[in-house]
């Protein structure tokens, strides 16, 4: 046997030279040890300051939350949907003739920062809060609990379904204050706030409160509170008002149940004596929707979501701001920023939209005129805000399905509601969802970021079955007629059966980012490529390379259209290349063509790749843009800016 | 205990336990940072980070625990919510981290200490300012306190440059970080607005940091990404090695041979499973074509290299993941370099277009891109890489050279796309390589088994490579084992690769140099190693790459390019030592500074083989010198 070469050569690893300190350093440059220096000190001083450092910044990352009171723990939590009976008795009932109504509200819970909660009202009512709210600082540290009621319509006399929102405002930082009740009606600003409850509630308590009304108008409030079955809390007072409208208004008899967790199960408010007494008693209950007989939402599309454009060579452009009303102060401009996220539309052709303020889903009204509006004389020219939805999270993902909103958020919920804003139902999770749930029918399938999947029923929120792709997901999933693909970061392809969540078939792929569904095919942007499989099979069918980075993917009849920074290029379903153009943004297609955006234009495009019809739509800074179909024509939203841009 | 003393009572155990020790524990032994009388102060700092690094190992492989248990917050723009309490924890490695960058930096060259205080006053700057805009009053003076801290810092750094390490350095710089991040916020009350705006600011700007330092932490995971097929490797070879010692025994040689028929048995039937399920769509003659020329240039670069380095002599295959610890660092920071330097000629490109609306500008402005030009540096760097592997091989570095010059091919080959202009779907399959690699070595198997040359040495240093192809082609499982229970891809083999780096390859901070005494350089290592895990940390409860970088991804390309590379350098020295007549497993089994001599007796008397007692061996640890051409220094 041969020596082997290496023996013969000393490695670079055992030479001696290189295991001796290196020549120019021989020594080391740090400085001997100073007798006189006790050798635990630099640890002791190091570790106080490293604890001091972890202290300091962990209190700093709390700082600013602001005070709750005692009287807080009587409120229920934000998010917390619940359902109430209203009974209107008109004229005295003690003698039987008294007029009953009878309805039904959905309510939500909200609990914001003071200068938030100013900024989910029209700017006119939300100046008026900042003074009860003692707001003069943007720093201020009042805290507010805002409930806010839709009708269900229901019962002779109720209003209708969808009609305009109640809110009402409390300052819950000392104690739980009236501050506010705007609706249809009108709306009662209180200043200080009619004190409900004080900052630490106990059985024989009785407080008072005095303050204005609106103008002119003060009101006294007396108070008093007794226990109440479990922990509960019973409060009875009497509020009157001085000043020249207060005999319209006259004294009220007020009844209220406080219970811990759950806010105001129950509230009586009497006014008047005789035949023009009216009695409002509002209490909790869990049979609202069974006892009403409430129609469930349609699941279809309509001619606002689906359809062909009418004539994209003829689109006119349109900029319409948001806005609210708000009867008694004005309404007016909404002061909110948009979440980043896309908007979607109703079949009812409303919009909703995620704000940052109150962390709300808007539901608006289209401009009145356009298609769509329903005939509400909302503000000319603006889209208006019919309902604030308030999943009490900040949303990870919003999606629509025909006059169903879902949305997911930071609490690991789903949430569903109609577009006559009732909740439908709320889904606790394993973790957030990111990516707009697949629809199979009257199904979805929503995948966490744990990778964790949940076929729910869209009407009832009901969970048909879970299952788990192992791994974080890439993508939204997409549905066909009998499975659901999903796709995960760990580069995994799967199907599931939508009936039973059994895996169908899997393969490995290398970094799927967005799935489509193209007739058989189920499209796969993986890395840089566009990849078309078999739906059935898994079976990697064709592949087109994609140069730039994905931006969009839009389906028509048979062909699909795919948008990166690069370019954007159709493909039939035999994976051949039928056209190739300039990048864009973003694309959406009404199935028989697409329309492009890019910085400056908006471009119409035909199945054929020739351009129809170029529209100026210059982006503005730092925002980026969606297009979404609606109707006929177009939606152009922002990121950043509130206003919606109308192709139509 | 090690090599293969004691074969005689317990054999196959002794067997293990020696591979473990030769590829696990030696270069844990060798590479790790030692405390070799290091300055006062520098321990308590060392522990800390590395407190805080298992801190954020944990954060990565227990984040679904926490995002299915804890609060979310919502990172505005990022499209990702992170588990609130975390926030702070996240800060607080940020800011130990930027500390300690600033410490190590201080004493070390101009450039060093200027990057770290960029680091350090951009972390000063994007906190102090935070809230100053919307600051009314007197409050708005209090802009005063981050800029004084920010002099107050940089008077530091001047003063300090020019002395030595002292052990308060580090806790000064730490109150002078830590204040600039936290007084003016406070003071100014910004975060108390922002909460009653309904916005929550604490998350926001840590990520914001983090987002802003996450570039640098780019090299750290390509280079993480090489560690399993450094394991893969050396375990391989180290087994192939000392089994060959073990077959050299007349009495044991036909069990080379049987192991040898198993492992071949094996690899065919893996072979044949995936030619059952070749993809002909996705891997069809573009992707073999590549591939089969990817094979060509690899043997002919191997080959040149070898005969480049003329008398110096083939390396040892377990030699190699040495050298690519070495050169894998320096690669990821080129890689990392040049992306950087392309998107910014792309920034400077589009903003040039925009204030001048020349024809050439707008033409100049659709065709650069950052993928094309990433392409395009990643081509001149692996040229570049080849050159520099032709002036290693004639200095007689072997193994960098080899490590190096199959990297560059590598870097070649990913972007054969970009070379066809996108329009052919090329692209390198790493299982066709690895397909092409097991054909080449049967062939070699069968020509000496036809001229009856196939001796025990042989064989077994064919099955080590057939033992290699095996496990590059279920590299997949290998290197992200437990992926599927923590339910993060990736996270894994990033968390792996970080620590075995800090582990095998921490050599280069136990010796002073000529710019960085040893206190830098062990601050730096520990730097590097907390960076990697913080960004894996940030991305794990984020769940995506959330504006910052997806660690998953640059480790896989590490993976991909410098795993790849070190694999197909292994085959070349492997199968040259075949076809060359020598045997894989020859030099000196050194014995370990413990052994005891009844048992280094043992060895050789069971080894039939009188190993060369090496006294560097059992001296100072073996030394992991940078090459000149990849010195930081």
């Amino acid at each position: 046997m041969p020596p082997p070469a290496a023996a013969s050569v000393p490695s670079e690893r055992n030479s001696p030279e290189r295991n001796s300190p290196e020549p120019d350093s021989p020594e080391p440059d740090w400085p001997e040890p100073v007798p006189s220096l006790p050798r635990w000190l630099p640890s002791l001083v190091i570790a106080v300051v490293f604890a001091l450092v972890a202290s300091g910044l962990y209190a700093m990352s709390q700082v600013g939350r602001g005070t709750q009171a005692a009287s807080s723990a009587y409120l229920p939590a934000d998010g917390v949907g619940w359902n109430a009976r209203v009974t209107t008795v008109r004229g005295s009932s003690g003698s039987g003739g008294g007029r009953q109504q009878t309805g039904f509200t959905f309510n939500e819970s909200a609990r914001l920062g003071g200068i938030e909660a100013s900024q989910t009202v029209s700017t006119a009512l939300g100046t008026r809060l900042l003074a009860p709210l003692e707001a003069t600082s943007a720093d201020s540290a009042t805290q507010v609990w805002r409930v806010t009621s839709v009708e269900l319509g229901s019962g002779a006399g109720a209003a209708p379904a969808g009609t305009a929102q109640r809110s009402r405002m409390y300052r819950v930082d000392r104690g739980v204050e009236l501050l506010a009740d705007s609706g249809p009606g009108g709306s009662d600003i209180f200043e200080p706030g009619v004190r409900e409850l004080p900052a630490d509630p106990h059985p024989g308590d009785a407080w008072s409160s005095t303050g204005t009304a609106g103008p002119g108008l003060t009101y006294r409030a007396d108070m008093r509170a007794r226990a109440a079955d479990a922990g509960c809390l019973a409060v009875i007072g009497r509020m009157s008002f001085t000043g020249p409208g207060a005999s319209s208004v006259g004294p009220r008899q007020l009844q209220r149940t406080w219970c811990p967790g759950r806010g105001l199960v129950s509230a009586i408010d009497q006014m008047g004596s005789g035949r023009s007494a009216v009695s409002v008693t509002e209490a909790i209950t869990t049979t609202a929707t069974t006892a009403t007989g409430i129609a469930p939402p349609s699941l279809a599309d309509s001619a606002f979501t689906a359809g062909p454009w009418a004539a994209p060579q003829g689109w006119s452009r349109s900029d319409h701001a948001i806005s609210v009303a708000e009867p008694g102060t004005g309404g007016g401009p909404l002061p909110v920023r948009p979440v980043a996220m896309a908007p979607v539309v109703l079949a009812s052709g409303q919009l909703v939209r995620a704000v940052r303020q109150g962390r709300d889903l808007l539901v608006l009204d289209p401009p009145a005129g356009e298609p769509g509006s329903g005939g509400t004389s909302g503000v000319a020219a603006t889209w208006r805000v019919v309902h604030r939805l308030h999943p009490g999270a900040d949303p990870t993902v919003l999606a629509a399905y025909g006059d169903v909103v879902v949305v997911g958020g930071t609490d690991r919920a789903l949430t569903a509601y109609t577009a006559t804003g009732r909740r439908l139902w709320r889904l606790s999770l394993d973790d957030t969802v990111s990516n707009a749930p697949a629809r199979s029918g009257s199904v979805i399938v929503a995948v966490t970021a744990a990778g964790s999947v949940f076929t729910i029923d869209l009407l009832s929120g009901r969970l048909r079955w879970r299952a788990s792709t192992g791994s974080d997901v890439s993508a939204a999933p997409v549905a066909t007629t009998g499975e659901v693909i999903l796709a995960d970061r760990s580069g995994t392809l799967s199907a599931l059966r939508i009936s039973d969540g059994s895996l169908l078939w899997q393969h490995k792929v290398d970094q799927p980012s967005q799935l489509e569904t193209f007739g058989s095919l189920v499209i796969v942007v993986d890395g840089s490529n566009l990849d078309a499989r078999n739906s059935t099979t898994g079976a990697l069918v064709w592949r087109q390379i994609l140069r730039g980075s994905w931006r969009a993917t839009a389906v028509l009849a048979d062909r699909v259209v795919v948008a990166t920074t690069q370019q954007s290029f159709a493909v039939d379903t035999a994976g051949r290349l039928r056209w190739r153009r300039h990048g864009y943004d973003t694309l959406v297609g009404d199935g028989v063509q697409v329309a492009g955006l890019s910085d400056e234009t908006l471009e119409v495009i035909g199945a054929d790749g020739s351009v129809r019809r170029t529209y100026p739509a210059t982006i503005r800074n730092g925002e980026t843009r969606q297009l979404l179909r609606y109707g006929p024509g177009l939606l152009v939203c922002s990121t950043v800016y509130t206003d919606v841009g109308g192709f139509g | 205990m090690s090599g293969i003393s004691g074969l005689n009572r317990w054999p196959v155990l002794d067997y293990l336990r020696s591979v473990v020790t030769k590829a696990i524990v030696d270069p844990i032994r060798d590479g790790r940072p030692r405390d070799g009388g290091w300055p006062a102060g520098l321990r308590p700092v060392v522990i800390i980070v590395l407190g805080l690094s298992g801190v954020a190992a944990g954060m990565a492989i227990l984040s679904p625990l926490f995002r299915s248990r804890w609060p979310m917050v919502m990172i505005e723009g990022a499209g990702s919510a992170i588990p609130r309490p975390t926030v702070w924890v996240l800060l607080l490695i940020t800011v130990v981290l930027i500390t300690v960058f600033q410490a190590a930096a201080l004493h070390g060259p101009w450039w060093l200490r200027i990057l770290a205080t960029l680091a350090s006053t951009a972390t000063m700057i994007i906190w102090g300012f935070a809230g100053v805009v919307g600051a009314t009053g007197l409050r708005r003076w209090v802009v005063a306190l981050p800029i004084l801290l920010v002099a107050g810092l940089i008077l530091f750094v001047a003063i300090r440059a020019r002395g030595s390490f002292r052990w308060w350095e580090f806790p000064a710089l730490l109150a002078i970080i830590v204040g600039g991040v936290v007084i003016a916020p406070l003071l100014i009350g910004s975060f108390g607005t922002a909460l009653a705006l309904g916005y929550d600011e604490v998350p926001l700007l840590t990520v914001q940091t983090l987002q802003s330092m996450a570039t640098l932490a780019i090299p750290v995971l390509i280079a993480a990404g090489l560690s399993v097929a450094e394991v893969t490797v050396s375990l391989t070879v180290w087994a192939g090695r000392l089994g060959s010692r073990v077959g050299e025994r007349r009495a044991r040689r036909q069990w080379a041979f049987v192991i040898s028929a198993v492992v071949l048995v094996l690899r065919l039937i893996q072979t044949g499973y995936q030619l059952l399920h070749w993809d002909r769509v996705a891997d069809g003659w573009p992707v073999i074509f590549t591939s089969v020329v990817v094979a060509l240039l690899l043997v002919v670069v191997t080959a040149g290299l070898f005969r480049l380095a003329g008398s110096s002599g083939p390396p040892r295959a377990d030699e190699l993941p040495e050298a690519a610890n070495r050169v894998a660092l320096p690669i990821g920071v080129a890689i990392t370099a040049l992306v950087v330097a392309a998107t910014a000629v792309v920034v400077v490109v589009q903003f040039l277009s925009v204030l001048s609306p020349h024809p050439f500008l707008r033409s100049l402005r659709s065709v650069l891109s950052n993928d094309a030009l990433s392409y395009v540096t990643r081509v001149l760097l692996g040229l570049t890489l080849l050159i520099i592997s032709v002036r290693q091989a004639r200095r007689g570095r072997l193994d960098s050279a080899l490590v190096i010059g199959t990297t560059g091919v590598l870097l070649l080959a990913v972007a054969a796309r970009f070379l066809t202009g996108g329009r052919l779907p090329v692209g390198l399959n790493p299982d066709v390589l690895n397909l092409l690699a097991t054909v080449m070595i049967m062939v070699v198997g069968l020509r000496l088994l036809l001229l009856r040359r196939l001796t025990s040495q042989r064989v077994i240093a064919l099955s080590t490579a057939l033992v290699l192809s095996s496990l590059f082609s279920a590299r997949d499982f290998v290197s992200d084992p437990i992926g599927a229970v923590i339910g993060v891809s990736g996270v894994a083999l990033v968390v792996f690769g970080l620590i075995w780096d800090l582990l095998t390859g921490s050599e280069w901070a136990n010796h002073p140099g000529p710019r960085l005494a040893v206190p830098a350089r062990v601050l730096l290592i520990m730097a590097k190693t907390l960076l990697g895990l913080l960004i894996l940390a940030y991305v794990s409860l984020a769940r995506n790459s959330a504006g910052a970088v997806d660690a998953d991804v640059y480790a896989q390309l590490g993976d991909l390019i410098l795993g790849t590379a070190l694999i197909a350098a292994a085959f070349g020295v492997l199968l040259r030592s075949v076809s060359a007549e020598q045997a894989e497993h020859e030099p000196e089994l050194e014995p370990e500074p413990e052994q005891e001599p009844e048992s280094e007796s043992g060895s050789e008397a069971e080894g039939g083989t009188t190993s060369t007692p090496n006294p560097a061996a059992v001296g100072p640890p073996r030394s992991r010198v940078i090459a000149p051409v990849i010195d930081p220094d």
